[in-house]
């Protein structure tokens, strides 16, 4: 029970850092419990708790990861929480217990305030999930900008940069692109990658203690450019690449010949 | 920023438009005369990308059509649907004509109601303008680079634009891969729009003025004071309006991602299939036109986003929707009335 609810708590934790939204949704749940008719909480109430009791549930997650693999965690369900729906029904309907006019407006206008703060109301508020600052991050795109001036032949670079790259950067080519992050995941064979790029994927994982191996089976696959994460006490120089960028979060080797 | 370059004003009001369009044509047929404006846009909406899955993977998987053959197919598409929504209007006209127009009776709003139809329809256009000022922050998807190499290289299979991998191989991912894609991309092409217009701002609004249309048609029946569901629309619009606030739920992938096909599954797709269930408990029967409208959404969302992940959400959804009406059996179920009141 409490591994559940830890895992709840994380699953929520990751979702939104603060949760306020997720707060509404609960407490919008209450309000329509305790205003409904017996007859509205069947079809409102009862129905989302299940819904609530099935998409949570890390058990469903489980059995449904078995049959399909891109149900490997939360987040495609997490999509079916109907907060669109019940946030502003809640509200409205908390509104109109209020018999006086003058304070149903005050608790509008304060429930409205509520939703924008806790969001981020027309880009006004920093700290919320998908904000310019990490959206458009400036770290990625000094390396993407290395890499438009500089690749000849190929480049590998690190997982989080692959979808980067073919936003901003659509002329360099990569040994392997972001569909092979989505390989295990679409029950088919995206792409005609083999084996041994799965397997220089995995070791770019782990530059510390693979970097070795990853500049030789690059150097064999014809790539000038590698791009790994930052790590401490990396080295300046790997088999015929040597570092040519580096800033807080990437290390970029290039070829020497 | 937009520039006036990239606009195409025609295009953009028949990309708006040829959803009311193919619905207008649907409700004629099925001689549903009841169903309401929204819901006529809405089962266009679907209606349309049943249409294009449809052309775009029987051309490309039997008949092996180029891309400009495909978008040639397109144009006949928009065209067909215009002829016969010009068409159908004529005849609807002349046979009100004879049958005499049935008196309407509209009820006047009040004076606040109009107010607060005002704040909602301010709100909506708030919410055009910030979908307009996330254009500036170019995605990180599989959609807009694909519909640039597709434009780019005249292809019909997409092709990942940087490994030069064609998407065409595992019959799941190609068909999910494909069709949507391309439809943009024809849509582009035919209408010599900017793919940025298109996804980021053209596309983005559409979903959520479906999205708004979805989720008032299932409240409807519920609030039925008209007030109330204006006000419900305002906080509809703040929560749009706020909309980065939670990763994974819809309002956040509205603004980002409006476009793509598990986006419109969920904001769109899954209030409406909700409603239909939600209908047919109320009014005792699932009626054969609410069926086919389950159908239409159930292949229409296979189409645009794979069955992997858009048709086991429905299936997710309308199977527990559908569980709750047996589980709770018809206790206290009422004949639904969607008439509005008006005032408190």
């Amino acid at each position: 029970m409490g591994s559940i609810a830890g895992t709840m708590y994380t699953f929520f934790q990751n979702s939104k850092t603060e949760g306020a939204y997720m707060l509404l949704f609960a407490l919008s749940i209450v309000i329509l419990y305790c205003t409904n008719r017996e007859r509205d909480r069947f079809h409102f109430v009862y129905p989302t708790l299940l819904l609530l009791g099935v998409v949570c549930n890390p058990v469903t997650v489980w059995i449904l990861s078995l049959i399909f693999p891109v149900l490997k965690n939360y987040s495609p369900l997490a999509g079916l929480i109907p907060i669109l729906l019940y946030i502003p029904y809640g509200i409205v309907e908390l509104l109109y217990i209020i018999k006086s006019a003058k304070t149903q407006r005050i608790v509008a206008i304060l429930l409205f305030l509520y939703v924008s703060i806790c969001g981020n109301f027309m880009g006004a508020f920093e700290g919320n999930t998908r904000t310019q600052t990490n959206y458009y991050d400036a770290g990625k795109k000094e390396v993407v900008e290395y890499l438009e001036t500089n690749t000849k032949s190929m480049a590998l670079a690190d997982d989080s940069l692959l979808s980067f790259i073919s936003s901003y950067g659509d002329s360099v080519p990569l040994l392997y692109g972001h569909d092979l992050l989505h390989a295990d995941s679409d029950l088919g064979i995206i792409d005609g990658y083999d084996y041994e790029i799965f397997d220089i994927q995995r070791m770019m994982w782990a530059p510390e203690i693979y970097l070795d191996e990853i500049a030789k089976v690059a150097k064999t696959r014809g790539c000038d450019i590698i791009v790994v994460k930052n790590f401490e006490g990396a080295k300046s120089y790997t088999g015929v690449y040597r570092e040519a960028l580096t800033t807080p979060d990437y290390i970029v080797y290039r070829s020497i010949s | 920023m937009i520039s006036f370059d990239m606009m195409n004003i025609p295009g953009l009001i028949v990309v708006l438009a040829l959803p009311y369009m193919a619905g207008y044509i649907l409700k004629t047929v099925t001689l549903r005369r009841e169903i309401g404006q929204i819901e006529t846009y809405l089962t266009g909406f679907f209606f349309l990308f049943l249409i294009q899955g449809a052309v775009f993977v029987t051309a490309d998987s039997f008949m092996g059509l180029a891309f400009a053959g495909l978008c040639d197919c397109y144009v006949g598409m928009i065209i067909a649907v215009a002829a016969v929504f010009a068409v159908t209007v004529i005849i609807n006209i002349i046979l009100n004509k004879k049958r005499g127009r049935e008196e309407r009776y509209r009820q006047k709003l009040t004076k606040r109601e109009w107010i607060l139809i005002s704040l909602m329809f301010l709100i909506g256009i708030l919410v055009c303008i910030r979908v307009v000022g996330t254009i500036g922050y170019v995605r990180e998807d599989f959609m807009f680079p694909t519909v640039k190499t597709t434009l780019a290289t005249g292809t019909v299979n997409a092709y990942n634009p940087i490994t030069s991998r064609p998407y065409v191989y595992g019959i799941i991912n190609s068909r999910k891969v494909i069709t949507l894609p391309i439809y943009y991309a024809c849509t582009c092409a035919v209408f010599k729009m900017d793919p940025i217009l298109l996804l980021y701002v053209i596309c983005t609004i559409q979903t959520v003025i479906c999205t708004y249309f979805s989720c008032v048609l299932f409240i409807i029946p519920i609030i039925r004071f008209r007030e109330r569901l204006y006000m419900f629309g305002i906080f509809l619009g703040a929560l749009l309006l706020s909309g980065d606030y939670f990763n994974y739920a819809i309002g956040g992938k509205l603004l980002w991602n409006g476009y793509a096909g598990d986006t419109i599954v969920a904001a769109v797709m899954l209030p409406y299939v909700l409603f239909l269930i939600m209908s047919g408990y109320r009014e005792r029967r699932l009626k054969i036109i609410d069926s086919l409208k389950l159908f239409l959404v159930f292949f229409s969302s296979v189409f645009i986003t794979g069955v992997a992940k858009g048709a086991l959400l429905i299936c997710i959804t309308g199977g527990i929707a559908f569980i709750c009406c047996i589980i709770i059996g018809r206790k206290g179920a009422a004949p639904e009335d969607r008439t509005l009141i008006v005032g408190e």
